[in-house]
């Protein structure tokens, strides 16, 4: 009995152990974190984005085999780009797109965002082929030369770009061919044009798209700004920001609307609010030079090592490389890595502002001669930008001519003479200086 | 060959411990919530994880002596101070009043990010006052995280549940799908989890009529959480004796039956023992081995923990130390299998071993006598055996004139007992590691150090124990004439290839 027992038992035992364990090991094998279902919990803070980019989810699930889930979803995430400022979502949307081409090769809809997506990460010549490619498909939809225009004017080729503006709105007039009009007057040196193509297309805009809406009124408040009206475009950004809280570019044309009154506590914080929402170089920038005004200087170099440090995170991906440039200039700061941007940026772009760039290193790295030839090649288009202006008056005035210089200084002091926080005192000294010789 | 494959499953596992990232871009700032409705209070365990840019902001204000370097000090000063703004920005009502949450603990440190770039991870653990959930009432609970909520990133809310509670419509899950915030869903095609907001109901009875109750993500029901009871043991207000005494008494018990979990080689100990006829020294010695290892594992990884956690996350190191633990039980299991069946079959493999391990020998000679010292207090000896050849298990008798041993004599080595000590105590238990670093942080190092040696004991205890069932029930097996059976020639191979299993499933499960 006794000896039956064992003789079954013991190696009976140690088999279901060894079993056991097997199973516990397979049984605890997870499942990949995709397969989770991703339900957001329903919210009031969703915004029509969030529930577009879960319409996209749910159609994409119902309709496998059909691009337009894909397309959606893209456009959703691009859109969330924007209005949220954070830049790693057009990745997401470069996925959506990947699959939707993966499933349609050639489909439309896709082509037409993959050359906005180009756009975003400042891929401007391909964003222009890849828009011509979807026009051989369907000439007649305006949309196709918004992404054109943006294109060609990054370009430099402003030409070709009225053009295609004059094409797309007479296609259609709506907020995005306004808007691209308003743009190209304003390069132009037709600031009234300008205005009044904003206010078009700030009229024109869809009450769907509140992000579109406040971009509008803050552009329209920029150039209201610029015509020598701060109360009126400071009345734009706070409909802006009505429109769409604490919408990140609203928040920032706010903080500068309140420098330029003089209040620079609110200044302060509102710089703070945009920064809070999303850590873009150039709002960091911009209350370090406010901080630096103030003589604080200690917070003032916070915010420099705030936009070195983000630069060299690469979270723009590289498209921020000009304003790091001008930031740089700005501050007889890295001028030789300055100027290197400055070349590469005009070795694929020759358009107005690589020229200023370009102009900005080279007159601070004492090449006044070469820096004249790029500010008159910046100055082409007749612009009445007061930073252009104030570049073109130092560089005059360090090239000996100083009546022209005082005169282009006078230009950008008498269109904002808060057109930047340092640049602007300095233009207002240098003035002086070269009016008393 | 195996060298190699070592060489390459090492790399592998290094190249796994130092990816980790942000899915969003490298400003967002991360928030985690689990709401846990204990017997008689509510728990909140916040997580706020702080991406490269964030947490380069924020060390401007960390370092306080303006040296460029993050100590511990000033990580645990910039949390204390900003510990009240964040609790002012979390929202819990309960059956609509507002209720009080105070910190219970805490724990911020500076992880490996993008680049070298560190990233800030801050942890807090907060309970309401206590109060009673009656049978037939039900409550309801209402949360929201408005820490950083106009900054992008991810935000997850999840709700456990002690046993006896039932939580049910509730608008948040019971699962986690970032593992509190160490990993994100690598899924381009989804969007981060914007979860800033939670409600649901709670009660002690049954839930009523078509109520549904508290899911995981996919879509199964949540199972109540386990408390880890061990190591709230540091966190009481104040060490009297008494209350010392108690810590102790528990900690030994927590080790007895932490062991009794899976995973800690118990099947390996027992097999081992009984496949190469241990005595109660060795089984001893093995449990000594286990406590001393994990007792100095729990220190190492509580040190790696403090000093090192900006380059390795602990928890990243756990898989690492599980798959070197059953490497080894791997390693000794094939090794013994081999000589065994060898042995087993009449080859004579192991003849350069006796010369070998010849100073193993006198040792195993002494042991060998071992059980008969005490044997009768043994209670499973068969006193009524009629042949007292089988008392002596280790010794050779002779049949048809040849010489040989029933029992593979190259079994029981000292290193073979180190090696499956080792392996039974490498991978620290995480209550164990828990306790240790909540006593530093609460400057009880003396008290943690001792409750963790105490419960290495307890581990050790159990371990040795059911080596010693083993024992005596192989004993037991031995002392009928089955001596002679081709089943008991096999056993001791069969054990070792038993060994070599689990080495193999321990490896497995640790990669998986």
């Amino acid at each position: 009995m006794r000896k039956n027992f064992f003789k079954i038992a013991i190696p009976g035992i140690i088999v279901g152990i060894v079993l056991a364990m097997i199973i516990t090991a397979i049984s605890k094998t997870k499942a990949a974190p995709d397969a989770a279902l991703l339900q957001p919990v329903k919210s009031d803070r969703a915004t029509p984005t969030d529930r577009q980019i879960e319409a996209a989810q749910s159609a994409i699930e119902k309709y496998s085999t059909d691009p337009g889930g894909y397309n959606l979803l893209a456009a959703a995430f691009m859109q969330k780009a924007r209005e949220t400022g954070d830049f790693s979502l057009n990745a997401r949307a470069e996925k959506s797109l990947e699959q939707s081409f993966k499933l349609a090769p050639d489909n439309y809809e896709a082509i037409k965002l993959q050359a906005t997506l180009e756009l975003n990460y400042h891929r401007f010549a391909d964003a222009l082929e890849t828009a011509q490619r979807a026009q051989q498909i369907n000439s007649g939809d305006h949309e196709i030369y918004g992404a054109m225009v943006d294109a060609l004017v990054e370009l430099g080729e402003y030409e070709r770009a009225v053009k295609a503006a004059q094409k797309m709105v007479d296609l259609r007039p709506d907020t995005a061919s306004y808007s691209r009009i308003s743009y190209l007057r304003s390069l132009h040196g037709d600031r009234k044009g300008a205005i009044d193509a904003m206010k078009m297309a700030a009229d024109a805009a869809s009450p769907q798209n509140t992000e579109s809406m406040a971009w509008c009124r803050v552009h329209l408040g920029d150039e209201l700004m610029n015509d020598g009206k701060p109360n009126e475009a400071e009345h734009q950004y706070d409909y802006a920001l009505y429109l769409f809280p604490d919408y990140h570019p609203a928040l920032a044309a706010k903080a500068r609307a309140r420098y330029a009154a003089g209040d620079n506590d609110n200044a302060i914080t509102f710089y703070k609010r945009a920064i809070e929402r999303v850590p873009l170089p150039d709002y960091i920038a911009a209350l370090g030079d406010l901080y630096a005004k103030l003589g604080r200087a200690d917070e003032a170099k916070q915010q420099y090592d705030q936009v070195e440090f983000i630069e060299k995170m690469g979270t723009t991906g590289g498209t921020y490389s000009r304003q790091l440039a001008l930031f740089w200039a700005d501050h007889d700061m890295r001028l030789d890595e300055a100027l290197s941007i400055a070349e590469n940026e005009l070795a694929t772009r020759k358009d107005i502002y690589a020229s200023d760039i370009l102009a900005w290193s080279l007159y601070k790295k004492g090449r006044f001669d070469e820096a004249k030839t790029a500010i008159d090649e910046a100055l082409r288009l007749n612009t009445r930008d007061p930073r252009l202006l104030y570049h073109a008056g130092l560089i005059a005035a360090a090239n000996g001519d100083n009546q022209k210089g005082a005169e282009y200084l006078k230009q950008a002091l008498d269109i904002n003479p808060f057109f930047d926080i340092l640049q602007a005192e300095i233009a207002k000294k240098k003035l002086a200086e070269v009016k008393s010789k | 060959m195996w060298n190699k494959l070592t060489l390459i499953l090492f790399f592998l596992l290094a190249c796994a411990i130092l990816t980790s990232g942000h899915p969003l871009g490298n400003f967002t700032v991360n928030n985690f919530t689990r709401i846990e409705i204990e017997k008689n209070r509510v728990r909140l365990n916040c997580v706020l994880d702080m991406a490269e840019i964030p947490t380069f902001q924020e060390s401007q204000k960390i370092d306080t002596d303006k040296n460029g370097l993050l100590e511990q000090t000033e990580l645990n000063n910039y949390q204390e101070n900003f510990t009240p703004q964040f609790i002012a920005n979390l929202k819990l009502l309960i059956d609509d009043q507002p209720v009080r949450i105070e910190s219970v603990s805490k724990n911020i440190l500076l992880l490996a990010g993008a680049g070298n770039l560190s990233t800030l991870r801050m942890e807090w653990a907060f309970v309401t006052e206590n109060f009673s959930i009656e049978k037939d009432t039900v409550h309801h609970l209402r949360f929201e995280n408005n820490n950083y909520k106009e900054r992008v990133g991810w935000n997850e809310i999840v709700v456990n549940r002690a046993d006896s509670i039932n939580v049910f419509d509730s608008t948040a899950f019971g699962s986690t799908l970032t593992d509190d915030l160490r990993t994100y869903p690598e899924n381009m095609l989804s969007a981060p989890l914007a979860e800033r907001f939670a409600e649901f109901s709670f009660t002690s009875s049954t839930i009523p009529a078509n109520a549904k109750l508290l899911q995981n993500r996919n879509g199964s029901a949540s199972t109540p959480v386990q408390k880890d009871k061990f190591a709230e043991l540091i966190s009481v207000g104040e060490i009297t004796p008494a209350i010392a005494l108690f810590g102790l008494l528990f900690a030994f018990g927590f080790g007895a039956m932490h062991a009794m979990s899976p995973g800690h080689g118990k099947t390996v100990v027992g097999a081992y023992l009984v496949g190469s006829r241990g005595t109660i020294k060795h089984a001893v010695f093995l449990g000594l081995t286990v406590t001393i290892t994990h007792t100095l594992g729990v220190f190492a990884l509580g040190l790696i923990t403090l000093f090192a956690s900006n380059y390795i996350l602990p928890e990243k190191l756990m898989p690492f130390l599980s798959f070197v633990s059953g490497l080894l039980v791997l390693f000794i299991g094939l090794s013994l299998f081999k000589e065994r069946l060898f042995s087993a079959l009449g080859w004579q493999s192991h003849d350069g071993h006796t010369h070998e391990h010849g100073d193993h020998l006198h040792s195993r000679e002494h042991l060998a006598d071992y059980p008969h010292d005490g044997h009768d207090n043994h209670l499973s000896h068969n006193h009524e055996a009629p042949d007292p050849q089988t008392h002596g298990n280790g010794h050779t008798h002779t049949h048809g004139g040849r010489e040989h041993t029933h029992l593979p004599p190259e079994n029981i080595t000292w290193k073979n007992l180190l090696a499956l000590g080792i392996s039974g105590g490498l991978l620290p238990c995480p209550s164990a590691l828990v306790l240790m670093l909540s006593a530093i942080s609460l400057g009880r190092v003396g008290y943690g150090l001792i409750l963790t040696i105490v419960f290495s004991f307890g581990l050790a205890a159990t371990l040795t124990g059911v080596g010693l069932i083993f024992l005596y029930i192989g004993k037991a097996f031995g002392g009928t004439k089955l001596a002679d059976n081709r089943i008991f020639k096999m056993l001791p191979v069969f054990s070792a290839f038993i060994i070599a299993c689990i080495g193999a499933v321990i490896c497995y499960n640790s990669l998986a």
